[in-house]
């Protein structure tokens, strides 16, 4: 391992075997850092991406009706869904969670991982049981998925929901009283165009940008809501690795998120432009 | 003449709920427009002109309410109707252009696609390719050169006088008779401002349209129009022909404005401003609202009953003043 060289002699040993994909090998799973991480991604981006999702199909219309309706009972359920969920921490939210629907009404199953004790992981095609059991046609299995996903991923959403309701709001707002919306009302464009076609999609912007900001809050959470949960990800993998002082899984996974990061911001940069024609042009 | 009535306003009067309480900012607004006429708003900033307007348009702000009055278009008071039916009367019937043409058109959204979409409000029925062609047509019919190729255009790829002509194609896709233009050429420079007003001139000739042109200049408003009223914190003082007016003006208010105005003859020395500012209408008011400002004020100017009437039995020349020149 070269642990006697030096430090220069270390780092570039690092970088070599970094270039041909060698992160260095876990002492605790005894395994390469590569392997494992890759073994364990689906789990945590099929978790991120189902509450990114859930946030995304209530915050949006939730922040649109509080724009639409300043000051009724939408937009008062609105602020307070958005502090609450900014100022709780996803941990504590996913233990209360648990508490309820596990231990006090029994609803949700064991928070033990991505599937119960019975079933078996569909074949591997993508590496998100919701997708690979559909594909296989095999319900039972995403039955269990589904309802192992459902705790963590609401912890996660109500998370991303708080900035994500915020800005669609705040966005929302600002365009409905700028003066295109004034000379598109005065043309007798209906109330549906205006909001959608004029409104809606000159809001998005900030919200696209900040669905790529929450997403990457989301990679970082999900360490503490994948313990919570049992779930095994890369998150409770580093932190596990963190315990033990286990380096090498720490590094891949600082690594990987990183590499995650600016995935997304190339994503977030891509819808941009497809959503605005002059981000086009200034890039 | 009755019957060629277009745009009558009558006493109206609008509140804004504010911060700071309600705000008085119309106080029984007269207007009368006919068929083809060409009418001028003239006033200083914040003296009503534009709330006028948004409020015949139905168009006003969430926080501004209509307390008095009627707004009648060809017989019909447009304040009883249903807002679904004043949307539809709003860009066929009637339609207007704003100052800031930039900001007044939907900045990701091609300006042909943005005439398609007033067509496509008005007339449910145009299929696709009739209505792209029509909007070249528009576009063709404001000089735009090349209009296929503007068509696919954003507006921040134009400059502002073309900003401003799709605007106008915009408002007259659907023929309106009645075009109101809220300082349209706010914002442009003095040739592109000519040839905005040219424009919107020769349009409105050659389809018969009536203009309600909104400005603070008094000389562009001779220049385009036929009548012009004289607005002041959100009073009507003076409405009276081109000509009557510049020949005497009888308001001490409309004096003064006509000597802050830059004519062939006067000097620069000679321009004098108008002493005072604009009344802060969160405070109760005198039935005139400019006899604070006016040094022809007499006791009974501030009495209630102040109303636009008839100067020497002259029904084409309307003043509100208890002592007028
Ligand atoms: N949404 C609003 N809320 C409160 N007050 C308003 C609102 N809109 C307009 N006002 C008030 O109404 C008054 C008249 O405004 P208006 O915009 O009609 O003036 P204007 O004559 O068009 O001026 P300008 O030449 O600057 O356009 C102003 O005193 C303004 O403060
Ligand atoms: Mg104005």
């Amino acid at each position: 391992m070269g642990l006697n060289e030096s430090l220069f002699s270390q780092f570039w040993i690092y970088l070599k075997d970094l270039l041909q994909g060698d992160m260095g090998r876990s002492f605790t799973t005894g395994q390469p850092v590569t392997q494992d991480l890759m073994e364990r991604l689906p789990a945590s981006l099929e978790l991120t991406l189902l509450g990114l999702f859930i946030a995304i199909i209530v915050g949006l219309p939730l922040g649109m009706l509080a724009a639409t309706h300043p000051n009724s009972w939408i937009d008062h359920i609105c602020r307070l869904l958005t502090t609450s969920g900014v100022c709780l921490p996803t941990f504590f939210t996913g233990l209360v969670l648990i508490y309820i629907f596990y231990y006090l009404l029994g609803w949700a199953p064991a928070p033990m991982g991505r599937l119960d004790l019975f079933s078996s992981p569909p074949q591997d095609v993508t590496g998100f049981y919701l997708i690979d059991s559909a594909l296989a046609g095999e319900w039972a299995i995403f039955r269990s998925a589904l309802a192992q996903l459902i705790l963590p991923s609401i912890t996660l959403a109500l998370f991303a929901l708080a900035p994500l309701a915020r800005i669609t709001r705040a966005g929302l707002l600002g365009v409905l009283n700028s003066d295109f919306i004034r000379s598109a009302k005065a043309a007798g464009l209906p109330r549906r165009v205006i909001l959608v076609r004029y409104a809606l999609r000159n809001s998005l912007l900030p919200v696209v940008n900040t669905m790529g900001m929450v997403f990457s809050y989301l990679l970082g959470i999900n360490v503490l809501v994948e313990k919570v949960f049992a779930w095994p990800g890369i998150g409770s993998y580093a932190l596990e690795a963190l315990i033990a002082s286990d380096y090498a899984p720490v590094q891949g996974f600082v690594l990987s998120i990183a590499v995650l990061y600016v995935l997304l911001n190339l994503i977030v940069d891509l819808l941009c432009s497809l959503i605005d024609p002059r981000v086009e042009r200034a890039a | 003449m009755h019957t060629n009535l277009l745009l009558s306003v009558q006493n109206l009067s609008v509140a804004f709920d504010t911060r700071h309480g309600r705000v008085a900012v119309l106080d029984k607004v007269n207007l009368n427009l006919h068929k083809g006429e060409t009418l001028a708003i003239v006033g200083e900033s914040g003296s009503g002109k534009s709330v006028t307007a948004y409020a015949a348009l139905g168009i006003l702000d969430p926080a501004g309410k209509i307390t008095n009055g009627k707004v009648e278009f060809e017989g019909r008071n447009l304040l009883e109707l249903s807002s679904q039916e004043m949307r539809k009367l709003r860009g066929r019937d009637f339609a207007m252009i704003f100052q800031n043409p930039r900001t007044a058109l939907n900045p990701i959204r091609k300006v042909g696609r943005q005439i398609e979409d007033v067509l496509q409000a008005h007339n449910p029925g145009m299929g696709a390719k009739a209505r792209k062609e029509a909007a070249i047509e528009q576009l063709a019919s404001v000089k735009i050169t090349d209009p296929t190729r503007r068509y696919n255009a954003y507006p921040y790829e134009l400059s502002g006088g073309m900003c401003q002509r799709v605007m106008i194609a915009i408002a007259l896709a659907c023929k309106p008779r009645l075009l109101i233009a809220d300082e349209p050429t706010t914002g442009l420079d003095v040739t592109t401002q000519v040839v905005i007003m040219d424009l919107v001139h020769e349009l409105a000739q050659a389809h018969g349209m009536a203009t309600l042109l909104i400005t603070h200049d008094l000389g562009l408003a001779a220049d385009y129009c036929s009548r012009i009223a004289v607005m002041h914190a959100g009073q009507v003082l003076e409405d009276a022909p081109v000509a009557t007016l510049f020949k005497g003006a009888r308001h001490p208010y409309t004096a003064r404005l006509m000597a802050a105005t830059l004519q062939p003859g006067i000097t620069l020395e000679k321009l004098v401003s108008i002493p005072g500012q604009l009344p802060d209408l969160r405070q109760p008011q005198p039935s005139c609202r400019f006899s604070t400002r006016c040094e022809r004020c007499l006791p009974q100017c501030k009495e209630p009953g102040l109303a636009l009437m008839p100067y020497s039995n002259n029904t084409s020349h309307l003043i509100a003043c208890r002592n007028p020149l």
